[in-house]
């Protein structure tokens, strides 16, 4: 691992991903215990003040501030993203794991439940899901979530195939060793790196998508903030106050290009020659 | 090659035949009755039975997705709930909204980012590489309606030299309608653009490296013909399949596009039709581009087999 | 761009009728006075109707572009809420107040040629009463009994008991007179007796409405071409009036853009009443809002001040469930001044001294949303957390309305005359008194205004005193218009954008 650190110390992408990541992450932490004002202070005699010394990033329709509520909204990206990639990488690598391990009848069934997923418009099923369930940042989360399970599956099957057909894991076999036996003890410990780097990739499009959602009303819900909910509300003002729409998205972006370039740095750290798949 | 065609076909109809049962089950626990919708808050008990067996939500659910499916095979959609005209007519008329959007924005983004990958491969490790390369990360790590918003701020709020959103119709004013889908297209294209500007780099890079290309270059053919009759025309195949690829996330992600742009595409009826639950329109809107986003995997598929006779194994 | 500009100049020009006008050069800043002289008006509606047909659907919308213009009833509802007649120029009470006979104008014909008579009447009552019938305003229309023709023009209503509000309920949307051969394809194609007759429609999009040359009285109308046009999202409204491609917003439901709008010289800004009393809406058949003290403690909490502020001023504040601008209306917003310590106080004697958690359900609309978040913030004050949950519409109408699965929530009652809910059983607020029950049957039958008036306050009484709902603010209705555009109703008093008496000055 020495080694691992001494070349992530010259790879440039790696280190800019790493400090945006960074700095997201502890804006989100601090704001669990501090921020420059409350949050969901709804001040109405104070709303839409431009930027100045005590509000840095000014207010917005409610009069609440703007820097606050990025930073709030921080905390709501990150747990979402967290947990629905949690969601599709757990179910995920099961699913592609089992496929690779089992093959025949059960490969066919957890490929076809990929080709499913895949051939459904993402957005479209999100948008049903949070009608049947109702919006809120859960059932978000869970619609993310289940559209990050076939990308899991079909990396960890990839890359377990692979591996059942090295000498090692077919001594193993011979051995009389079981599948659930090999596929832990050497199959996953060997595609870890892949799942790591494809994570990181996923996060980034966890927080793309759940920025969509909450821009079309489907995520968190109000007073929580959500980066995507402020753009959206920011549109109402595009003449008044132009600035509510550039922060939040910035913010995003800031966020996401972090994600992606960290993952890209990670994956030429492991292994240059590692295949990704980039699904928005 | 017909084997493998037949082979992929049919996998599509299954997935086909899952997505309907998907779509129909979801409708089925959708909370709020549609009934309820048309009638509002005087409705009588009475009232809402007598309109729910007009509507035929009393039928047994295998029952109505037997006659959902029936009619789809002859092509009757049958009549939105809320508007009582035919589902394929509400259908066709978004349809030459976000078709149109769809294709404008996959050409914008061909225009753009083919000779970007080809220009950052020639100029390899140097400056510009870098630039086109950092611009792609951009690209996909800027969310397309913030990109869309800041357009409409830009050439719209502030310029004026574009619509902040609407669309006149093909019919009424074809100029205007053709401008009205340009800001919009343009956001659309930008996460395009950053990923197929990258898989043209990189398919360039691995063609400049075949052989017969090192051979053109020792007869000594200028570069710019390495590039462009050589390596390009080679580096092509991948370039359009991944391009394919991206027309189905295109019709999706215009979803929300026309949301940012009021356009009254297929986003817009999906909106309105989940919020009168529609059900009718909803099933078959959904379905509709489930086949549109199989259709064109099935298209790239050919593709790959016409080009490449070596048999594929899909991962 | 200059090829756009001229091209779409170009369409301007060249464009005669209605149809090319509508869809050129819709950015064009010249294109409201080309729209004036054409006598085309584009009206921008936030909410799409879905069938055209308001017998059988229950959205406002439907009546908004439908009454007076497609359609017309009876009576007629005017500008000021104001009882007309319309379809009958006349008509006689029994004694009793359980006979009505309505005399109709002679020679009123359909958009189709086919004459409005005594038999369309009939039918058209029969649709709403009938046991079977799907009517949504069914019980707008239960007190009738039996409708008898006596001649072409005459039409006998017999009721079950008198009712105070019939008059009414036959003048409004509701009670559209429709043709018993063109009812049946009324939704998709609707045919009336209005001046206005539909010509084309484009769903999600738009209506077009044309002047109809058979109207009785066709001098008396300006107007060429109506183009409603949908616009829900209150950005894109902005954008359409700035860009000139709609004349008027009659319901502009976006309060925050209105400074925006003032500062254009072009545009009108005029604040009128609606029927909307918004209402933080009470479960009061649940634990802990069962109890009379909790509710008061919440009356108390509402600081009336920031939401109507949160309306940017465009209300008017409540204090029970009637319109200000009614003759009948008390102020009872003192009932329950704002005073934090006070509704602590309640609380606490309730034996909720630290609050209680909550939910608050949201309809999909601009004032909902708005007036939740500063309710949320005003009764955190007490200690009770309010968790939102936004809900679309079916949602809400299940959930809420239907199911009464709810604790609190906040919604516009926007229909005349709406109090009876009060009295009902099983309405979504349990609100269960024999008092206002008595009361109300009393206002009912009580045909002596002056009485019926005093009947009327004692009712708003009842239901301040005990705090059903929390009573917010009386939705204004902003209205947008060009500023020649002459006519347009400053007052919502039933849902309505009435064009008949509309005109372009030139």
């Amino acid at each position: 691992m020495s080694g691992f650190w001494s070349r992530a110390r010259h790879h440039t992408g790696f280190l800019i991903g790493a400090t945006l990541v960074g700095v997201v992450t502890l804006a989100a932490l601090v704001s669990v215990f501090w921020t420059p004002h409350p949050y969901d202070d709804l001040r109405m005699a104070l709303k839409l003040k431009p930027p100045d010394g005590s509000w840095l990033l000014g207010t917005d329709h409610r009069g609440r501030d703007v820097l606050s509520r990025i930073m709030v909204g921080a905390q709501t990206s990150i747990t979402v993203g967290l947990i629905a990639v949690s969601i599709g990488m757990t179910v995920g690598v099961c699913l592609g794991a089992w496929a690779a391990a089992r093959r025949g009848w059960l490969d066919e069934l957890v490929s076809r439940f990929n080709d499913l997923l895949f051939a459904f418009p993402a957005v479209l099923m999100a948008i049903l899901i949070t009608s049947v369930f109702g919006a809120s940042a859960t059932n978000a989360i869970l619609a993310i979530g289940i559209f990050n399970i076939p990308v899991f599956a079909r990396v960890t099957r990839g890359a377990a195939l692979t591996m059942w057909g090295r000498d090692f894991v077919r001594a193993a076999s011979a051995l009389g060793l079981g599948p659930l036996t090999i596929t832990l003890r050497h199959v996953l410990p060997n595609v870890a790196s892949i799942l790591l780097v494809q994570a990181t990739i996923q996060f980034a499009t966890a927080i793309l998508a759940e920025a969509g959602l909450s821009y079309l009303g489907l995520g968190a819900q109000p007073p929580v903030p959500s980066w995507g909910r402020m753009l959206y509300d920011a549109q109402t003002y595009l003449y008044d106050a132009p600035g509510l729409a550039i922060w939040p998205g910035l913010a995003i972006a800031i966020t996401v290009l972090g994600l992606n370039m960290l993952g890209d740095g990670l994956r030429d750290l492991f292994d240059p020659r590692l295949r990704l798949m980039r699904v928005g | 090659m017909l084997d493998f065609l037949l082979r992929r076909l049919s996998a599509a109809l299954v997935t086909l035949v899952l997505a309907s049962v998907v779509v129909f089950a979801v409708l089925e626990i959708l909370p709020g009755d549609p009934a309820l919708v048309m009638l509002g808050t005087e409705a009588r008990p009475d009232t809402l039975a007598a309109l729910r067996a007009k509507l035929g939500f009393d039928r047994p659910a295998p029952e109505r997705y037997v006659s959902w499916i029936a009619g789809l095979l002859t092509f009757d959609l049958g009549n939105s709930h809320a508007y009582g005209t035919p589902v394929s007519k509400l259908i066709l008329d978004r349809l030459v909204v976000t078709l149109p959007l769809a294709a404008m924005a996959l050409s914008f983004s061909m225009c753009v980012a083919i000779p970007l990958g080809v220009f950052a491969a020639s100029r390899r490790g140097r400056a510009a590489d870098w630039l086109v390369m950092g611009f792609g990360q951009l690209g996909i790590s800027i969310p397309n309606f913030w990109f869309g918003i800041l357009l409409a701020l830009v050439f719209a709020v502030a310029l004026k030299l574009f619509p902040a959103g609407g669309f006149p119709g093909w019919g009424t004013d074809f100029a205007a309608s053709l401008h009205a889908l340009i800001l919009p297209a343009l956001s659309l294209s930008l996460p395009e653009i950053a990923i197929l500007s990258r898989v043209t780099r990189s398919s360039m890079l691995d063609t400049l490296r075949e052989d017969y290309v090192r051979t053109a270059r020792a007869k000594g053919v200028a570069e710019r013909d390495v590039l462009m009759r050589h390596a390009l025309r080679n580096a092509l195949i991948p370039i359009v399949t991944i391009a394919g690829l991206l027309a189905g996330f295109l019709v999706a992600g215009a979803i929300i596009v026309e949301t940012v742009f009021y356009l009254p595409g297929v986003g817009k009826l999906v909106f309105d039709s989940i919020n009168n639950r529609d059900l009718i329109v909803i099933k078959n809107v959904v379905l509709l581009l489930t086949i549109l986003v199989l259709l064109v995997n099935l298209i790239v598929d050919m593709i790959y087999v016409m080009l490449d006779p070596r048999p594929k194994v899909q991962a | 761009m200059s090829e756009f500009t001229r091209r779409r100049l170009g369409g301007l020009v060249g464009g005669a009728g209605a149809l090319a006008l509508m869809g050129a050069a819709p950015r064009a800043h010249a294109q409201a006075p080309a729209r004036a002289k054409d006598g085309v008006v584009v009206i921008g509606m936030s909410l799409e109707p879905p069938v055209l047909d308001p017998n059988l659907n229950a959205a406002s919308a439907v009546r908004e572009i439908t009454y007076q213009n497609i359609y017309e009833s009876l009576t007629r509802i005017d500008r000021n809420g104001k009882i007309i007649p319309g379809l009958a120029e006349s008509w006689t009470i029994s004694e009793d107040g359980q006979q009505f006979v309505f005399k109709l104008r002679a020679g009123v014909k359909y958009h189709d040629g086919e004459p409005c008579e005594a038999a369309d009447v009939k039918f058209t009552l029969d649709r709403l009463s009938a046991p079977d019938a799907t009517a949504p305003g069914k019980s707008l229309y239960t007190s009738i009994k039996s409708v008898d023709v006596v001649d072409a023009t005459t039409v006998r209503v017999n009721l079950k008991s008198p009712d105070a509000f019939f008059l009414f309920n036959v003048g409004i949307g509701d009670a559209a007179i429709m043709g018993r051969k063109s009812a049946a394809s009324n939704g998709t194609k609707p045919i009336g007796t209005g001046p206005f007759m539909f010509k084309e429609r484009k769903e999600g999009d738009s209506v077009l409405l044309v002047k109809w040359p058979g109207y009785r009285d066709p001098g008396s109308i300006k107007l060429n071409t109506l183009l409603f046009k949908f616009i829900k999202d209150p950005a894109a409204q902005l954008n359409a009036l700035k860009a000139g491609d709609v004349d008027t917003f009659p319901g502009f439901q976006s309060p925050e853009q209105v400074n925006q709008i003032k500062a254009d010289p072009r545009f009108a800004v005029v604040v009128g009443s609606t029927q909307g009393e918004t209402i933080l809406a009470t479960n009061n058949a649940k634990k802990p809002m069962s109890d009379l003290k909790v509710r008061q403690a919440i009356a108390h909490a509402i600081n009336r001040e920031d939401l109507i502020a949160g309306e940017n001023g465009f209300a008017l504040p409540i204090g029970s469930h009637f319109p200000p601008h009614d003759p009948a209306y008390v102020d009872l917003t003192k009932t329950y001044p704002f005073d934090i310590a006070k509704a602590k106080k309640l609380l606490a004697e309730a034996g909720h001294p630290n609050g209680f958690e909550a939910s608050l359900k949201l309809p999909p609309v601009g004032y909902a949303q708005r007036s939740g978040e500063i309710i949320v913030s005003q009764l955190g004050k007490l200690g009770i957390k309010l968790s939102i949950t936004q809900l679309q519409w079916p949602q809400w109408l299940q959930e809420v309305f239907k199911d009464k699965n709810y604790d609190f929530t906040i919604v516009a009652h926007t229909e005349a005359n709406d109090l009876d809910r009060y009295a009902r059983d099983g309405y979504y607020w349990g609100y269960d008194s024999k008092a206002f029950k008595e009361n109300w049957a009393a206002v009912v039958k009580e045909v002596d205004p002056a009485k019926r008036m005093e009947l009327l306050k004692k009712a708003q009484k009842i239901i301040a005193d005990d705090a059903v709902n929390g009573f917010l603010y009386q939705l204004g209705k902003v209205g947008v218009w060009n500023k020649n555009l002459i006519g347009m109703w400053e007052n919502s008093p039933t849902p309505s954008i009435d064009m008949s008496g509309v005109y372009w000055k030139v």
